[in-house]
């Protein structure tokens, strides 16, 4: 029987960043993995894997438009997925090394396994060989991480209809894929294999994809999606997805159409990964969405048991998902962890890139009453014309009281560029720090004050109105 | 690259010597990949071919289209309407299992026919089909691709009847115990030759020359491990002495991340495998 101060289960980005902190913090500390390589859903099936293989995808893009920009005849996109797929396990290779270098750095023990909990004091991890441990300790931090949400009526078999953990064991590229959802990893991969040359349909019960996102960006989205084939049904009631015994998938929709692909991803979400982790066990409390539920710093109905990332659900973004773990392991500690962020971004690694930051116009018209908008098309700018990138969009939201409200940029580089507005927000920052500051000439980040600009000029405009009215 | 066999008797040990310098020299008789075979190799990583183009390529050999029609209308695929047509069969199917069993007749009827050694022959087609239907179930299981899966299985002791049928010229007798030695000396040597000439794709030479070394197999590690877990089973379920909790500890099983309870619920596949196995041997 082992026995640790902090026990983590999952090593995905909660889990990593809990076990590390609590390392830090002199602890002694075991993290238990189910997969073979630490790092989770995250490295292995979702987020590393779908972004290293829209870089890839874009990579073919660009050569193949510098061929015919050369009249040299189009080599054809149908590039096998293994390959594009060798090239991404590289890039996962690299990951896990690093992070196993890093858990090994900290002095964590990594143990392979599956955990369940025996009581709040005692999990039992059954090894790989069937082997059951039994190990304790005064601390848990429950990261298991979550899974793909699958429902009766699309019967994934990981041939013919895959799911988002599924989806990159494809051999070659189809030539029609159907994308069922509306959500973040939906219309990522339905863009990316867009890009590839594939026919690709995103079916959504929603009437616009994204629908969380400012509106503009979703337009900006969909535009690219279908200039680059793909096709959008929204308000879609999808009745059945069924293979049709020949060699092509049906999806059914309530008022009788079909649309037939050659395969399907059926990318509805996902759900919390608690299976055999006995969580009753240690009276930890879970929702009827089957979720954790936590209090402050993650902690659950039982104190010596935290719970981070997607278990505990929204806004299940890695990069939140690694402050939960974080800030677990301080209360743990006895640690003040610092102040909480209210402004956590969201990046969308689709094509085009998008990435958003604190309210949109919608919400900061609620919040602050009139708003002005300011943009800056990345078509007036210098770097969009460099790197032959210029169809990007980025959209200041400010309030009355010049203080900016809201960050929504499409583009080239918008996860990036977005960390910017993220500061300015963290700050109050007012219009008048994106006009009267200095950026990098050429550089993407001139949008920034491209779009001040123009919303300073905005409020100036409706300043001197009111005078008018007012006079 | 070969494996030293355990235990051998001077003869055998010659029969082998002489067979090593046969494929080695090229001096053995490589069998003709049916052209069925070859067609529905080619096609099966290819999106574009189509259920007519399917159907024509079997009506073109009139012994493959009987047995097709005869597989679809056993009790495994038996629906409420009789089969009589290639079409309809590939729509009551799906093309991807009418290109199976097309593929596993056109092999069995060229490549694993009667010969001296029928009863060793008769059980490495059973095995290898066992294998292309359980190595799908591991893929599922793991996440890994089902399509490449089934090839990778069935075609992975695809040297063995043409030893066989080489052994059956040069001794049509020889005790069961020396052949087993000598097929598991030779069969991935034979079987990466035979690959070669057929330009097999090159997961299914990956997984016959690495066939319980999947670790060097490089870049084609996962696809010989869901075929090493997939013989493992079909010689579990075939009755070749290996027991449940053997592919269980198995690395290649260990390296899909097949946890005990992830074999066992694979195991449930073992009667629809049956059948499946029943209607296309």
């Amino acid at each position: 029987m082992g026995s640790y101060d902090v026990f983590v289960i999952g090593s995905g980005p909660a889990g990593q960043k809990a076990a590390i902190q609590a390392a830090k913090g002199g602890r002694k500390v075991a993290v238990c993995e189910q997969l073979k390589e630490v790092g989770g859903a995250c490295v292995h099936q979702g987020t590393i894997p779908s972004k290293a293989l829209r870089e890839r995808a874009f990579d073919q893009a660009k050569a193949v438009a510098r061929l015919q920009s050369m009249n040299i005849a189009d080599p054809g996109t149908n590039v096998g997925v293994a390959a594009l797929i060798g090239e991404m396990g590289d890039v996962i290779k690299a990951h896990d090394v690093y992070m196993t270098e890093q858990l090994e750095r900290n002095g964590i023990d990594v143990i392979h396994g599956r955990a369940s909990f025996v009581d709040d004091r005692q999990v039992n991890v059954r090894k790989i060989n069937g082997q059951v441990d039994t190990y304790t300790a005064d601390y848990y931090v429950i990261a298991s991480g979550s899974k793909p949400r699958l429902l009766d009526h699309v019967p994934v078999d990981h041939e013919f209809i895959y799911d988002s953990d599924s989806i990159l064991s494809l051999a070659y590229l189809p030539q029609s894929l159907v994308v069922l959802g509306g959500g973040v990893i939906a219309c990522e991969y339905a863009s990316i294999f867009a890009l590839l040359g594939v026919k690709v349909t995103l079916i959504d019960r929603f009437p616009q994809p994204l629908g969380f996102l400012d509106p503009d960006l979703t337009k900006r989205f969909l535009e690219s999606f279908e200039h680059h084939g793909g096709s959008f049904i929204g308000e879609a009631d999808v009745e059945s997805v069924q293979f049709d015994g020949i060699s092509r998938v049906e999806t059914h929709f309530s008022e009788g159409t079909v649309v037939k692909s050659d395969k399907v991803l059926c990318a509805l979400g996902r759900v919390s990964q608690l299976d055999g982790l006995k969580v009753e066990n240690a009276g930890v409390v879970v929702n009827e969405k089957q979720l954790v539920e936590v209090g402050e710093a993650g902690q659950t109905s039982v104190p010596h048991i935290y719970a981070v990332g997607d278990v505990v659900g929204p806004p299940s973004l890695a990069s939140a998902s690694m402050e939960q773990g974080r800030r677990a392991a301080c209360a743990i500690l006895g640690l003040n962890p610092g102040r909480e962020s209210g402004w956590i971004p969201t990046g969308i690694y689709a094509v085009p890139e998008m990435a958003s930051v604190g309210l949109t116009e919608a919400q900061a018209s609620e919040a602050h009453g009139d708003v002005v908008i300011g943009y800056a098309d990345f078509s007036e700018i210098a770097r969009g014309h460099i790197a032959n990138s210029s169809d990007g969009l980025l959209k200041l939201i400010v309030s009355a009281d010049r203080v900016v409200r809201g960050i929504h940029i499409v583009g080239t580089q918008a996860t990036d560029l977005i960390h910017i507005g993220q500061m300015g927000l963290l700050q109050n920052a007012t219009v008048d720090v994106y006009v009267e500051n200095v950026f990098n000439f050429p550089t993407y980040a001139e949008t920034y004050r491209v779009a001040a600009l123009q919303a300073a000029a905005r409020l100036a405009a409706r300043g001197a109105g009111e005078s008018e009215r007012v006079a | 690259m070969t494996n030293s066999p355990a235990a051998e008797s001077p003869d055998v040990a010659a029969v082998i010597t002489q067979l090593q310098q046969e494929l080695a020299d090229g001096k053995i008789e490589l069998p003709l990949l049916p052209n069925v075979a070859a067609e529905v190799l080619s096609s099966s990583l290819d999106d574009q071919s189509d259920a007519a183009r399917l159907a024509e390529l079997i009506q073109q050999d009139q012994g493959l289209a009987t047995h097709v029609i005869r597989i679809v209308n056993s009790p495994a695929f038996r629906g409420a309407i009789e089969i009589v047509a290639l079409q309809q069969a590939i729509a009551r199917l799906g093309m991807e299992r009418i290109r199976e069993i097309a593929l596993s007749a056109s092999l069995k009827g060229s490549l694993f026919k009667k010969g001296a050694y029928q009863q060793i022959t008769d059980e490495s087609w059973q095995l290898a089909l066992a294998a292309g239907l359980w190595s799908k179930e591991a893929a599922r299981a793991s996440r890994r691709n089902v399509e490449i899966a089934y090839l990778c299985g069935l075609l992975h002791n695809i040297g063995t009847p043409m030893l066989l049928n080489r052994l059956g010229e040069l001794v049509p007798s020889m005790p069961r115990r020396d052949v087993d030695v000598l097929l598991e000396t030779l069969t991935p040597e034979a079987g990466a030759r035979l690959a070669r000439e057929w330009k097999l794709p090159g997961a299914v030479l990956a997984s016959i020359e690495y066939l319980h070394r999947f670790a060097e197999a490089g870049d084609d590690q996962d696809v010989v491990a869901v075929t090493e877990c997939g013989v493992a089973l079909a010689q579990w379920m075939c009755k070749k002495g290996l027991l449940v909790s053997e592919v269980m500890q198995l690395p290649a099983t260990q390296h899909l991340n097949l946890y005990p309870e992830d074999v066992e619920l694979l195991l449930d596949k073992q009667e629809q495998i049956k059948i499946s196995m029943e209607s296309m041997g």
